[in-house]
Formats: structure tokens, sequence, C-alpha cells
């Protein structure tokens, strides 16, 4: 049934979307704290995996979730002697975190979830307009 | 826990005919099809009361998850109540003819 595919789709869509709203938001809580000195800075990052060859014959029946990885990221270093995680020189590392970058990511995944929910609504609609085909008036 | 569907009218066996044996072009099973249906119906309603248990429970699936779960088990009520007033109309459109 097609409805079902679409329904999956919308499905994933769904949980790409909060995937990445999660990793947005974690990336913007994690901004401003310091890493230990020598360790790697990181941040998170939504992905979608591909899908698998297996899946494109059609025998594998993985399902497919996006989930949230970290990824190495640059680091924003401040000298500040008396903070506890300086190091040796004096210097606080933080992640580098693209503020503007994040919330635009913010709000793109807050719309393109709108536009995922209205999918589902207009085919939820379109299904129920079906029913009533050859319904005497 | 919403209690299973059950067709008094048929028989265990007659509900047990695959939709293989329908569609393979032998006779056509007008009972063992609605029964099937029915049992399709049936299972789409137990997973979406599942699910709205484990959610009330904390520990289920997402909102979104839930929402399109409990939406596509109404779809499919809804279509077996469209079908179910077709083949009463069916029915009485039978019992009115005149002879």
């Amino acid at each position: 049934m097609t409805t079902e595919k679409i329904m999956e789709g919308v499905r994933f869509g769904l949980e790409f979307e909060r995937m990445r709203l999660e990793a947005s938001s974690q990336n913007i809580a994690r901004a401003n704290v310091a890493t230990r000195p020598g360790e790697l800075t990181r941040v998170a990052q939504a992905v979608a995996p591909a899908t698998p060859f297996a899946d494109a014959l059609g025998i594998g029946a993985a399902s497919r979730h996006p989930f949230v990885t970290e990824v190495a990221a640059g680091t924003r270093q401040v000298h500040d002697p008396a903070d506890p995680m300086a190091d040796a020189h004096g210097t606080v590392t933080y992640p580098e975190v693209d503020m503007a970058g994040e919330m635009s990511t913010l709000i793109s995944a807050s719309r393109s979830y709108e536009a995922d929910v209205r999918a589902f609504n207009t085919l939820h609609a379109m299904e129920l307009h079906s029913l009533a085909i050859g319904e005497k008036s | 826990m919403i209690d299973p569907i059950t067709l008094s009218g048929l028989s265990s066996s007659e509900l047990n005919v695959s939709m293989q044996s329908i569609t393979s072009g032998q006779t056509m099973n007008f009972g063992a099809m609605i029964g099937d249906g029915v049992h399709a119906l049936n299972s789409q309603l137990v997973t979406a009361d599942t699910a709205l248990r484990a959610y009330a429970a904390g520990d289920g699936p997402t909102t979104a998850d839930l929402m399109v779960t409990m939406t596509e088990a109404r779809e499919r009520l809804q279509f077996a109540v469209e079908v179910r007033n077709r083949i009463v109309d069916a029915y009485q459109n039978l019992t009115n003819m005149q002879i």
C-alpha cells in the first residue's frame, strides 16, 4: 500500500527533524562549557543513515533510524588563568560552536517538522475524502 | 485493553483462509475476506492501544510516533466502518427488491 510508504517517510522525517533539534540544542548548551585540557572538543550532529545495499535490493528489512552522533570540532581559546579548567598557559578551551548556524538549524528543523506534519495531515484528509467516494449525498 | 473483535457467524477455519487463496482465482470467499480485514483492523487497534499504554507509562514512543500510529489505526477503523455501511446498503437494496 502506497499510503503506508508515505506514512513511513513522514515518520522518518519527524524523527530526523527532532534529532536535528536535539543536536543543535546540545551544541548551544555546551558552547560555553570548557573542555578539560588535552581533551578533544566535540559537537553533536544528527545523522540520517543511508539506505543499505541489501535494502535497495529488497532482501533486507532493516529499519532506518536517524541518530545523534559526535564529531570532532574546532576550539575557541580564551585566556583566563583564574579558571580551574585552564591549562599550563592559562588558556581555557571551548568547543567552537557557530551560534548563528545553530539557531538557523533550530528554525529550519522546526519549520521542516511543521511541513512534515502538514504533509501527514494532508494525506489523512485525502484518505478520508476518498472514503466518501460514491457516497449518497 | 481493547477486546478482540470476533465474528460469531463465521467458523474459525473460515477465518483462517489466507488472502492467497482469495487472490489466486479460486472460489472467492467473501466471509474469509471480511474476516481477514477484521483481523488486520483488530491487530492495528491493539498496536495503537499498546503504544498508547507505553506512552502513558513513560517509556513508550515519541509523541509524534504515537499520534501517527493512532491516526493510522483510526483511518483503518473508519475504512472498516465505511465498508460495513456499503454492505448494509447493498443488503437493504436486496431486501427492498420487488419480486
